[in-house]
């Protein structure tokens, strides 16, 4: 049993799973995190939920599932430790500080940068705060497609989540606008343009306006004699919304990595923590490849220099 | 009318009409990203067979998760239970899924009438017929259940046996290893970074008479900066006397060339671009024409157009015949038939259309000419999608040699100080279950589509350390 309170950032992908090891590791106390609603495109690899909870929070419904495991195992097999999930549906950078100090680890299973950010600097500002006194270990994962990466930052003692940013490709179109509007050469170029200048203010979750859109990117496709055989619905909110591939499979690899983090530091098994290999890249495409290294904290770091 | 009331029932109404439920493609969409309507028909179509010690446990449970999600329907879990597991592995008391939330109505593959079979070793020996199996998950055999599954695929000489993914567990470390019967073929690697291919070396007639169409002395700089970069590749081998040797002598040559005609160097982006890309114009053989002839070499044993020899699985025996049939092209036409998507530069869009356009009817000219050594030398026994498919990936095809060495070795050298060694059990970390169960279900995914490269052909995993390394038994 791990008797500690975590809290988990997202019930996506990486979160389902990360909260089905967590249970299943016994941790006594598990707070969720969500302000995304079920879609059927998460079907394929968040299993805690069903077509029947579309449209409900993931949170909950990734809280209740757990519960009710809970239930079910107590009444089989009594004297088994209790887990309990707690969810949260909102935006959770509406926190405030002392919300983290319950927790005694934050893992991430989030897909967007300004969050992580957030908690990032909210976790050294604690250590800084409490002078080591309170020190949470944040675990980040991170999936796309075939390959993932897992952060543990110790605040304070190794690499933030801040000293790291770099390493992130940019979100920025790498596209020239001008290219975009006069001299477009591929699909990406004509999608671009339709979202971004002719419908700005689309609402691509209503089918009727998406598909508007995509008549849109048809005819800019055909008045610049543009090959849109690949031209489709899937294809375009692919281009606009940035799809980011995902599969069960690397889900659960990354998610019983972070976790397996979480056991080592809860059980002190870490020797050394100066010198912890704090980054791990895999990546399952060709083969499957596997490598963890030091990454060296930023002396100039805007979160964590000077702690 | 027709009326229908509920999800469910339209779904059931599509299917009577054999239509593809959209839902179904949303469901998936994030993983048809990855490997296409293609790969995923091939996950619904497959039927995994599943060796376990016994039934059920947390790692099997973490690896139907993976596989049902995948969309996979049809599996068969053949129990060996005698009592003797790999390590410590029995039944799991603490199971985190039941039947219920795997199968049932509301399990994780609503999308089509899944099977599940569970069977136990005595009964399967009699009854199974393994080589309908896609591939067979060894998961944690104990030494005496995998020395009886070795010694029944021994004594049953004229059953084709698929694919074995195996995977041993023994506290901290865990193992992963592939066992080929016969080669396996990917069809596409999915690399993300090929380099293109512009035949520099010996363009076409209606390349050369586009090149030709272009006369740079008479743009004006801001009709040259739209220019796409193979075109001034083109137009400064033309202009050369000698062909340059290496990239660095090209990059010189383009600058002396733009000299010649009084524009300016550096500037443009697509100079920058004929800069960078120069390399390409300098190989003697084009690097996917080379990665074919290494493929080839690689594969000379099996190429075969005998379409009616014993090979488990059709996919593969098509390739072999495919291969052989591009070595006749090679023969033929002195390079592999032009494929690949024609890239994004910098350039006007009227004269990358025009560009793509004949680097596109080249690829349509090349499979057709492929196509009719195909159907000479095959008939029509190999469905034209996988000829217009092995055509377009060419450059992104690979080749697993079967497995030459038996898999005791890993089981006998426990202990010692060799791949097994420090195998000390640490107790028992659900998380290791996860990460191994996801580790072989992806392997599965490769095998099954033909797409991504396997481990080739042994994994190693420390949990404790998080290291891990791969090796070629």
């Amino acid at each position: 049993m791990i008797d500690c309170t975590v809290l988990v950032l997202g019930a996506g992908g990486l979160g389902c799973e990360i909260l089905k090891n967590l249970a299943m590791l016994q941790v006594r106390n598990i707070h969720v995190v969500d302000l995304d609603t079920i879609e059927l495109t998460n079907l394929n690899r968040q299993f805690l939920f069903t077509e029947y909870d579309i449209g409900k929070p993931k949170a909950e419904v990734a809280a209740k599932y757990i519960n009710n495991w809970n239930e079910v195992r107590q009444m089989e097999n009594k004297g088994y430790p209790e887990v309990i999930v707690t969810p949260y549906v909102r935006d959770l950078t509406l926190f405030p500080v002392e919300f983290f100090k319950q927790y005694q680890f934050v893992i991430s299973g989030l897909d967007a940068i300004e969050p992580r950010r957030y908690v990032n600097k909210v976790l050294v500002q604690i250590t800084r705060e409490t002078h080591f006194e309170v020190c949470i270990p944040f675990i980040d994962g991170g999936t796309e497609g075939l390959k993932g990466h897992i952060k543990t930052i110790i605040p304070g003692i190794t690499a933030c989540w801040e000293c790291s940013l770099d390493t992130l490709p940019l979100q920025q179109h790498s596209v020239p606008m001008c290219t975009v509007a006069n001299n477009p050469r591929v699909l990406e170029h004509v999608i671009e343009y339709v979202a971004t200048v002719e419908c700005p203010d689309s609402e691509l979750d209503n089918p009727e306006e998406a598909a508007l859109v995509l008549e849109r990117c048809f005819t800019r496709a055909r008045k610049f004699d543009i090959d849109h055989r690949k031209l489709n619905m899937s294809y375009m909110l692919g281009v606009i919304k940035r799809i980011v591939p995902s599969v069960s499979t690397t889900n659960t690899i990354v998610a019983a990595a972070c976790c397996n983090e979480v056991v080592k530091i809860y059980f002190d098994m870490v020797a050394d923590y100066d010198n912890i290999t704090n980054f791990i890249m895999i990546n399952g495409a060709d083969g499957f490849f596997m490598h963890k290294f030091k990454y060296e904290r930023k002396p100039n770091c805007l979160v964590c220099s000077g702690l | 009318m027709l009326k229908v009331h509920s999800d469910r029932e339209f779904t059931n109404v599509m299917k009577q009409f054999g239509l593809t439920l959209v839902s179904e493609m949303d469901r998936y969409d994030r993983q048809l990203r990855l490997w296409g309507n293609d790969g995923q028909e091939k996950l619904k179509n497959a039927h995994i067979g599943i060796l376990t010690p016994c039934y059920p446990t947390n790692l099997i449970h973490e690896v139907l998760k993976n596989v049902l999600l995948l969309g996979v329907l049809q599996i068969t879990i053949v129990s060996m239970d005698s009592g003797e597991g790999a390590g410590t592995r029995k039944e799991d008391p603490l199971a985190f899924f039941d039947e219920k939330a795997l199968f049932g109505i509301k399990g994780l593959n609503p999308t089509g009438d899944g099977k599940k079979r569970q069977i136990d070793w005595d009964d399967a020996k009699a009854s199974v017929d393994w080589s309908a199996f896609s591939v067979i998950l060894e998961l944690d055999l104990g030494w005496k259940q995998f020395t009886a599954w070795e010694r029944f695929k021994s004594e049953a000489k004229y059953v084709n046996f698929p694919p074995s993914l195996v995977m041993l567990t023994t506290g901290r470390f865990s193992y992963y290893h592939l066992a080929l019967t016969e080669p396996h073929f990917v069809i596409n690697t999915r690399l993300e970074h090929m380099l293109p291919v512009f035949r520099f070396n010996n363009p076409w007639y209606e390349l050369r008479r586009f090149i030709d169409s272009i006369e740079p002395p008479t743009l004006s700089s801001e009709e040259f900066s739209k220019l796409p970069y193979p075109v001034i590749i083109f137009k400064v081998l033309e202009w050369c006397l000698e062909k340059p040797k290496s990239s660095k002598e090209l990059q010189e040559k383009i600058d002396l060339y733009l000299d010649s005609m009084k524009v300016p160097k550096n500037i443009d982006l697509n100079v920058i671009e004929a800069k960078r890309f120069a390399h390409l114009a300098t190989k003697i053989v084009d690097h996917k024409l080379q990665g074919t002839l290494d493929l080839l070499d690689q594969c000379k044993h099996y190429l075969s157009i005998d379409l009616k020899k014993r090979w488990y699985s059709d996919f593969n025996k098509q390739m072999a015949a495919l291969l052989y049939c591009l070595e006749k092209y090679i023969k033929r036409f002195g390079d592999i038939p032009l494929s690949g998507e024609f890239p994004d530069m910098e350039s006007g869009s009227a004269h990358y259309g025009a560009l793509k356009s004949i680097y596109d009817d080249k690829k349509l000219h090349d499979l057709k000419a492929f196509k009719e050594i195909v159907y000479k030398l095959l008939g029509d026994r190999v469905p034209d999608t996988l000829v217009e498919s092995f055509c377009n990936n060419l450059g992104f095809i690979s080749c697993l040699s079967p497995t030459t060495t038996a898999l005791d070795s890993l089981y006998e050298c426990q202990g010692s100080d060799s791949l097994m060694a420090n195998t000390a059990p640490i107790g028992y970390c659900y998380p290791n279950d996860a990460f191994m169960a996801g580790l072989i279900s992806q392997e599965m995914i490769k095998i099954v589509t033909h797409q991504y490269l396997p481990i080739n052909d042994t994994f190693k995993y420390d949990a404790f350390n998080i290291e891990s390394g791969a090796y070629k038994l």
